[in-house]
């Protein structure tokens, strides 16, 4: 161990210093060309000509939709802050979320104040009641504090929701929309805007930092000057004001909230969709979470989805043709050559399509065309799972992770697949 | 008078003494060295100086404050800066952002004005990001300062985090084990990097280490622990020769005269 071969004294060779080379492949400023930044600015005003034009061309009504898309947004980014950056996960943001809308509802419904004092009343107390739970994260953590969210969020949806003096019982209560539907859904994403604001400074500024250091070692940050106990705290009370508002801005989409719309199952699809948009990506949570809120609507809207869905026996051979071409595709990929027993299972299984589909087999048509596989409202308890299990396994970044490439694309680097490849989740808590 | 002075430090975990009295002291713009064979309770005496143990009985001075039931954060911002043996950086940010997170307490501005983006946070981030530019060029390290922590090599990381310790702007500098992993090279690199911080930065250092070069060449003063207890102290010449010493490393049977033996 402390022993050397080589007396102490004897002079070391003097060592050259370490030569200071450039960025590793030498990235020297690549500038994409006029082509190229005219690609860039069309990409640009696709997205704002979705966002931004689709809500003013189609039926105003479905603009109820789209805002409760923009909502989920900013819960998805609210649990993002607890999950991504703190490192402690939240199973009751049903509770989190409803506490908000509840805060609005009495503010504005009941006690006929504006919109905005409402608004900013349930983001108060939203931090507030966050910061009791995140009381409790200093003392317990992982699995344990993952119940106590649990029973918070149940407790919630059980008995505080249920006080008629404050959130008007079983009934529910009233938060009327302050603008026409269309209007209402540019508010929630100008919303949406400052939380993207506030969660780009939170990461750039030191409460940012300090929150990513304890998340991975709190007594690294301990010993670089960040008070733990603190950070823990202020990490809950921004998710908290960003689920206040999420509440807040669901209750006035809704108009009636009752303990009802806030149960576990929400909360369960709130970490699902903030999980597989992949955690501390703005952009892939929003895609995530407002594909989820949307995804009811879009089976009942896309022409054929409902009805495809609902046919077992349509549904079957296409999804025998997803697993097999996944199969194929990765048999293809793999480094040392397409692996033949894949092969021959993949081209198994797509035969198997052909043999199940409707078109030779007719009979099955009639046993099982009547039997509903997934109504459009269960269609994300099934999609959300089945997605995050892919997430888990093969995709730890999650959409945020996929779209990475186009961002960095975007800002005008080179296009490459490779970025941001990573190799494992990591919803860790180590606060032990 | 001396910067960081322990005096009589203990701490029991269950049966297990793993410290007992030990006195420690550093003096202003000195270099001291803690050496021991494992278990010896070096990196225990270690977390009881910053704060994360609290000691059974005994006491830790930092410029003559007593110190001992004060928070690690705390103890932080009077000057105490520390590196882990195991490498105490945030591994999922890059190098210069890890240097950002370590001026913590230099950022000057409140939480809520750096959430909600004052002009005035923006001017401190630029500050800080200068700040932490210059140190990695003292360094030597400015071209890893945009590359993930996670992943470089382990002699880097040992570099990266004194540089992130740096950036605390210490008084005192706690280092853990900081030549592990490194080739001889690399650790006499590493000594003349520490001559050259005391110098600039004016700073006291205090090290675990194992490396009897590095120790010998560097040191002002060694302390050599031993199942909790201080075994020797003394320049590092005289501990290094101290029979008990050679024992407490290599077993009983050795020759302690034997020339070809560095303890």
């Amino acid at each position: 161990m402390a022993v050397t071969d080589r007396p102490v004294d004897a002079p070391v060779e003097p060592i050259e210093p370490t030569p200071v080379t450039g960025d590793a492949g030498g990235t020297a400023a690549f500038r994409p060309g006029a082509g190229g930044w005219v690609a860039r600015g069309a990409l640009v005003a696709l997205l704002v000509a979705v966002v931004v034009g689709v809500p003013l061309v189609r039926d105003p009504l479905d603009s109820a939709e789209f805002a409760t898309a923009v909502v989920f947004a900013i819960i998805g980014l609210s649990l993002n802050v607890l999950i991504g950056y703190t490192g402690t996960i939240s199973l009751g943001h049903n509770a989190f979320v409803g506490v908000g809308a509840f805060t609005t509802a009495y503010v504005v419904g009941a006690q006929g104040q504006p919109f905005l004092l409402g608004v900013a009343a349930a983001v108060v107390i939203g931090a507030v009641q966050s910061l009791i739970l995140g009381g409790l994260a200093l003392r317990i953590s992982g699995l344990y504090f993952a119940l106590i969210t649990l029973s918070f969020g149940v407790m919630g949806q059980e008995s505080i929701f249920g006080i008629e003096a404050l959130t008007g019982g079983g009934a529910g209560a009233t938060a009327p929309t302050p603008t026409g539907p269309v209007a209402y859904y540019f508010i929630c994403l100008g919303f949406l805007g400052a939380v993207l604001w506030i969660d780009w400074r939170l990461i750039r500024s030191k409460g940012g930092r300090a929150l990513l250091a304890l998340r991975e070692n709190p007594r690294v940050a301990a010993s670089l000057g960040v008070n733990v106990k603190a950070y823990t705290i202020v990490g809950f009370m921004v998710s908290g004001a960003f689920a206040g508002l999420g509440g807040a801005l669901f209750a006035h989409n809704a108009v009636v909230v009752s303990a009802q719309s806030f149960g576990f199952q929400l909360a369960l699809l709130f970490v699902i969709m903030t999980v597989v948009g992949g955690l501390r990506s703005r952009v892939g949570i929003i895609i995530s979470s407002s594909l989820f809120a949307l995804l009811t609507f879009l089976v009942r809207t896309v022409p054929g989805f409902e009805r495809t869905l609902a046919r077992f026996d349509l549904l079957l051979p296409i999804l025998a043709v997803g697993v097999g071409a996944a199969l194929l595709i990765g048999a293809l990929r793999r480094r040392r050559g397409p692996s033949p027993r894949v092969v021959v299972g993949a081209v198994l299984v797509l035969l198997g399509a052909l043999v199940l589909s409707p078109v030779t087999i007719p009979f099955l048509e009639d046993r099982l065309a009547e039997i509903p596989v997934l109504t459009p409202e269960a269609s994300r308890n099934v999609v959300g799972p089945a997605l995050l299990l892919l997430v888990l396994t093969r995709l730890p970044g999650g959409i945020g992770q996929l779209v990475k490439p186009v961002q960095r694309w975007l800002t005008g680097e080179r296009f490459d697949w490779s970025i941001g490849k990573e190799k494992e989740v990591q919803i860790t808590d180590v606060r032990a | 008078m001396s910067v960081l002075e322990t005096t009589e430090l203990s701490i029991r975990f269950g049966g297990v003494q793993a410290a007992k009295d030990v006195s420690i002291s550093l003096g202003e713009f000195e270099i001291v060295g803690v050496i021991g064979p494992n278990g010896a309770g070096k990196t225990t005496t270690f977390n009881m100086i910053t704060g994360f143990y609290a000691p059974n009985s005994g006491k830790v001075r930092f410029r003559g404050q007593d110190v001992t039931t004060m928070k690690v954060h705390d103890r932080a911002a009077l000057g105490m800066g520390r590196t882990f043996q195991n490498v105490g950086l945030v591994k999922g940010s890059t190098v210069r952002e890890n240097l950002l997170t370590a001026q913590h307490l230099q950022a000057r501005y409140g939480v809520v004005a750096g959430l909600l983006g004052s002009p005035a946070s923006m001017e401190a981030e630029r500050t800080l990001r200068e700040r932490a530019d210059s140190i990695l060029e003292i360094l030597r390290l400015d071209h890893l300062a945009d590359t993930r922590v996670q992943g470089l090599p382990y002699g880097d990381l040992k570099r990266v985090e004194i540089a992130t310790v740096l950036a605390t702007d210490p008084d005192v500098l706690l280092l853990d084990e900081p030549s592990s992993g490194m080739g001889p090279e690399e650790a006499h690199q590493l000594g003349d990097t520490l001559l050259d911080l005391r110098r600039e930065f004016g700073l006291s250092i205090m090290m675990i280490e194992h490396h009897v070069p590095l120790v010998v060449r560097v040191c002002d003063y060694v302390y050599c622990l031993n199942f909790g207890q201080m075994l020797a102290e003394g320049t590092p010449e005289v501990v290094r020769n101290h029979p008990e010493v050679v024992r407490a490393y290599l077993g009983e049977d050795v020759e302690v005269d034997d020339p070809e033996v560095h303890v």
